[in-house]
């Protein structure tokens, strides 16, 4: 029992960064942003595709796709039309870079 | 390695102070689940604060179910979700200027998860500030440190994780010693404890042997009253509690053989009492033998002591009577030398006696030659005529004197004769009686003898009665000492009576049960 708690524990703490990730301040304008979506709703290249963002890469994950963020609104659109976050790109580029 | 081990044994047992200490966590807990959300929202104006609400309530639900863990379980659960909010506090800040100033909250958690009082927790504690530093150094670095390289990242990472190190090696060893003296004062609470079970289930014993001795101490008093009022026959019949039960028999035991020992007492009494009764009349037939025969005693005494003078008496007589006798033996001695002087004289006389009848012999044949010269002398005178007739008468009367002397000489000697044999006779006689007297004086020796050893034997036997007087007199006198002894035995020997009497009076106030079925018949 204690293993199991500790080893979640840990494994928690460790997967705090994305909290950090998630959690933090929308990305400013004009900058690289994550969008996640739910897994049974629409995709996230739809979900950005709706809200007029345009999206970057030609590599696609299933709930999440990179856009370059537009004009000031663009995170309010892309929380209207279904995202569950907007995460900072450049952070996932520390991210992935890392 | 095993000094180590047993160094840090304190930590290894994971003992957790159950209580107090993880209230206080959960209260800081409870305290710490708005707080993020309110700083994102607020502070930092972030529209996914519902996030660190929902994990802040998610984490306050789960250290709300920690009561229901197991002690060790819940500090690790408790120390994970305090240190996930301050993961969660520091995340709610991102990108404001005070994050920096969130990590604080990190080292004030330590201090707060040290109060657990579990070593394990803490280092636990600690290994996710570690892991959380290290993930956030690791893989997002700006977030922690903006705008340094990896390498200079990692040095700052170790400088938190020395300081880390040091709080919790700080917190441990203060851990250590709480750990000591919460030890110590469990044992001593348990120690307090024991002896507060120990006090109650003395207590709860004591009330109830109260209450027992208070049931026993009530029938000792009934049973005890019937002891005093003499009734014998009290024994306890109802069993006691087991540990009276042995006094219940003790005193049935003490009342039995008081019971035994009553009824020896009255026996012996009334056995004193009869003993007392023949001993007194013995001891008045003795009086009164002791009394006749110390008068017996002074009368034979008084008749000893006349004998005794008696025999004195008598001793000093055939004294006396030896002195007599000595007396007679020198007169009989000087009698004998009388009487052999008288022998001598007689001899003497004998002798002279013979030289006269000698001289009467010459005298006869004188008167015979005158006798005859007268005759002559008368022839002459004749012749002569008348002148020789004068001649003739004086011649006659020469011859008439010369026949007078022969006759006389005749007579004389016929007297002589006579007075020969008589002094022959008397020769004799005085011989004998010289004879008689030596003979009176051997007899009056040896009776001088026999009566100095009369005399020597009658003041033996004065002596003798003198001590048999003395003998008789100290018999008298311890006649008496005893005929006094006799009247006193007498007098004790009714003391004694009276005694029994009175303690068979006071033997009749009990009852009791009669040895053998015989009950004692008490004669007051």
């Amino acid at each position: 029992m204690n293993g199991f708690v500790m080893g979640s524990s840990v494994v928690a703490v460790a997967l705090s960064p994305l909290l950090a990730l998630f959690a933090a301040a929308p990305p400013p304008e004009g900058g690289v942003a994550l969008v996640v979506a739910a897994p049974w709703g629409k995709a996230a290249a739809q979900v950005a595709q709706d809200a007029h963002i345009q999206e970057i890469g030609p590599e696609r994950a299933p709930i999440g796709v990179l856009v370059k963020l537009g004009d000031e609104g663009s995170v309010t659109r892309l929380y209207e039309n279904g995202a569950w976050f907007v995460v900072n790109g450049q952070r996932i580029l520390e991210l992935c870079s890392s | 390695m095993q000094q180590l081990k047993s160094n840090l044994s304190w930590l290894a047992e994971g003992t957790s102070f159950v209580g107090n200490e993880s209230a206080a966590l959960k209260v800081c807990s409870w305290v710490m689940i708005p707080v993020p959300a309110l700083a994102a929202l607020i502070l930092n104006d972030l529209s996914t604060w519902w996030i660190f609400a929902a994990i802040s309530i998610g984490l306050g639900v789960l250290t709300d179910q920690t009561k229901s863990m197991q002690p060790d379980t819940r500090d690790y659960v408790l120390s994970f979700c305090f240190v996930a909010h301050c993961i969660l506090f520091t995340a709610s800040l991102t990108g404001h200027p005070w994050q920096m100033d969130t990590h604080m909250l990190f080292f004030a958690a330590l201090a707060i998860v040290s109060t657990l009082g579990n070593p394990m927790a803490l280092l636990f504690a600690t290994a996710l500030v570690a892991v959380h530093h290290l993930s956030f150094s690791i893989v997002i670095p700006s977030l922690v440190y903006p705008g340094g390289d990896l390498l200079s990242n990692l040095a700052r990472t170790v400088l938190h994780a020395v300081i880390v190190l040091m709080e919790t090696g700080v917190l441990l060893i203060s851990m250590k010693l709480r750990s000591e003296a919460r030890a110590e004062v469990l044992l001593q609470q348990e120690a307090v404890k024991a002896q507060a079970e120990a006090a109650s289930i003395a207590e709860a014993t004591a009330i109830e042997n109260q209450r027992y001795a208070a049931q026993v101490v009530a029938v000792f008093g009934e049973h005890l009253a019937e002891l005093a009022r003499g009734n014998l026959n009290c024994e306890i019949p109802q069993n006691f509690p087991a540990e009276y039960e042995q006094l219940r028999e003790t005193f049935n035991a003490t009342v039995a053989a008081l019971n035994e020992t009553i009824n020896e007492v009255v026996a012996a009494s009334m056995g004193i009492d009869d003993t007392a009764k023949d001993v007194t009349r013995a001891s008045e037939d003795m009086s009164r033998r002791s009394e006749s025969q110390a008068a017996t005693l002074e009368e034979t005494a008084a008749a000893i002591a006349e004998m005794t003078a008696s025999v004195r008496s008598a001793a000093e007589g055939a004294r006396n009577v030896e002195q007599v006798m000595g007396q007679a033996r020198t007169e009989a001695e000087q009698s004998g030398a009388i009487v052999r002087n008288a022998v001598v004289a007689v001899q003497a006389i004998e002798s002279s006696a013979k030289k006269i009848a000698q001289i009467i012999n010459v005298i006869d044949e004188i008167a015979f030659q005158t006798n005859l010269l007268a005759l002559n002398a008368g022839v002459e005178a004749a012749r002569a005529g008348d002148a020789g007739r004068g001649f003739a008468v004086v011649a006659t009367e020469v011859r008439g004197l010369a026949q007078r002397s022969a006759d006389a000489a005749t007579e004389i000697k016929q007297l002589i004769s006579d007075s020969t044999q008589q002094v022959d006779k008397g020769v004799l006689l005085v011989r004998n009686a010289g004879e008689s007297i030596g003979q009176i004086v051997h007899r009056v020796n040896e009776i001088s003898g026999l009566v100095t050893n009369i005399s020597q034997g009658a003041m033996e036997q004065a002596n003798g009665l003198n001590e048999i007087n003395t003998g008789m007199r100290e018999l008298d006198q311890a006649t008496q000492r005893n005929s006094a002894m006799v009247e006193e035995a007498t007098s004790a020997c009714k003391a004694l009576h009276t005694d029994a009497s009175r303690l068979a009076g006071l033997m009749s106030r009990f009852q009791i049960r009669a040895s053998g079925g015989r009950m004692p018949k008490w004669v007051a």
